[in-house]
C-alpha cells in the first residue's frame, strides 16, 4: 500500500523578503533625506495698497560691520535702537527680544522692510528675516 | 513466476543493506541517534519588520510635495523655520551667473523674460524660487530682486534649508 504524501503548507519567505529588501534599497536610495523649504518675502518697492491711514512699518537696517538698525515708521511713538554685532553675525537673540517689545507696543504692527547693506552676505539676511517672521511679521525687502 | 521474482529482489535488498554494513559499521548507529536540530530563522517577524520599513519609504515618497532639487555646488542658507516649497520658476546662481528654470540668463534679458513667464501662468499664482549660495552678498542678489520688481513680481520665495538638516 503506497504511503500518503506530506503536504507542506509553509509559505516561502525567502523571495518575498529578496523582494523587500531590493524595494526598501532603491527606495532608500532614492529617497531625498535635506528638504528644501522657503522663505516668502515680499517686494519692498511697489505694491504698496492706497489705505488713507498708513500702517507701522519696522525699518530694519543691517550695515557692513552686521549690526542691525531698527526704527519705526508711520507709528504714533518713535522709536530708534541699534543691535550690535555678535561676533561678526547678527545679534538674532537681542533682535528677537527688540521686535517682540517692539510688536507688544505698537498697535497694527504687521510689516518690516529689510535694508541689507551690499556686503551683508546672503545668510545674515535671511537669519534676520527668519526672525522678523517668526514675530509674525510680513517681511519685505528693499533694493539697493 | 512471480514468487521467485518476489525472492529474488528481497536476497538483492538483503545483500544491499549487508555491503552498507561492511562499507560503514557505524552508519548504522549514527543513523539512529542522530537527532534533528532545527535551525529555521524566524522569518514571519522580518518580512513584518522589512513590510512596515517599505510602507513608511513608500509613504515618504509619495507625500513629497518638493520641486526643487538642493544643488549640489549651492550651500543653501539655514533658518529655524521654512516652509515647504511648491511649484514654481526657479532662478538659481550658478559659477557662471544666474540660471533661470536651468538654462542661463543674462541680467539685460531677465525682466523681459520674468515677464514673459508671469504672463504665461497668469491664471495661477507666479511663483519665484530664488536658490543661491548662502555665503553670496546681497549685492550679487540685488539684480535679482530689482528684476522681479521691474517686472512686477510681488513676492519670492528663497530656498533654504531647516536647522537641524544641514547640508
Amino acid at each position: 500500500m503506497k504511503k500518503k504524501k506530506e503536504i507542506s503548507f509553509d509559505l516561502n519567505l525567502i523571495p518575498f523578503i529578496d523582494m523587500l529588501s531590493v524595494c526598501i534599497f532603491f527606495l532608500m536610495l532614492t529617497a531625498v533625506w535635506i528638504q528644501v523649504g522657503s522663505l516668502e518675502i515680499k517686494q519692498g518697492l511697489g505694491g504698496q495698497t492706497e489705505d488713507n491711514k498708513p500702517t507701522p512699518t519696522i525699518l530694519t537696517y543691517i550695515n557692513s560691520q552686521s549690526d542691525i538698525e531698527l526704527s519705526l515708521k508711520d507709528a504714533d511713538a518713535p522709536h530708534k535702537a541699534t543691535i550690535k554685532a555678535h561676533n561678526g553675525k547678527p545679534n538674532l537673540k537681542n533682535l528677537k527680544l527688540s521686535v517682540t517689545q517692539l510688536v507688544s507696543k505698537t498697535q497694527n504692527l504687521k510689516t518690516a522692510l529689510v535694508m541689507p547693506d551690499q556686503k551683508t552676505s546672503y545668510q545674515d539676511m535671511m537669519s534676520v528675516m527668519d526672525v522678523l517672521r517668526k514675530s509674525q511679521i510680513s517681511v519685505g525687502i528693499v533694493p539697493l | 513466476m512471480l514468487h521467485s521474482h518476489l525472492l529474488e529482489q528481497k536476497n538483492i535488498e538483503t545483500m544491499k543493506s549487508s555491503i552498507c554494513d561492511i562499507g560503514s559499521p557505524m552508519m548504522g548507529a549514527y543513523h539512529k541517534e542522530k537527532k534533528h536540530l532545527s535551525f529555521d530563522l524566524l522569518l514571519t517577524s522580518l518580512v513584518d519588520a522589512f513590510a512596515i520599513l517599505a510602507i513608511f519609504l513608500l509613504a515618504n515618497t509619495t507625500s513629497y510635495q518638493q520641486e526643487v532639487e538642493a544643488d549640489q555646488n549651492i550651500q543653501l542658507p539655514v533658518v529655524t523655520s521654512a516652509a515647504s516649497i511648491s511649484e514654481g520658476t526657479l532662478i538659481t546662481r550658478t559659477a557662471q551667473g544666474w540660471a533661470l528654470d536651468g538654462k542661463p540668463v543674462a541680467m539685460d534679458e531677465l525682466v523681459a523674460k520674468l515677464k514673459e513667464l508671469k504672463e504665461q501662468g497668469k491664471e495661477t499664482e507666479f511663483n519665484l524660487i530664488v536658490q543661491a549660495d548662502k555665503n553670496i552678498s546681497y549685492e550679487e542678489l540685488n539684480p535679482i530682486i530689482l528684476a522681479s520688481a521691474h517686472a512686477g513680481i510681488e513676492s519670492f520665495k528663497f530656498a533654504a534649508v531647516e536647522e537641524g538638516e544641514k547640508k
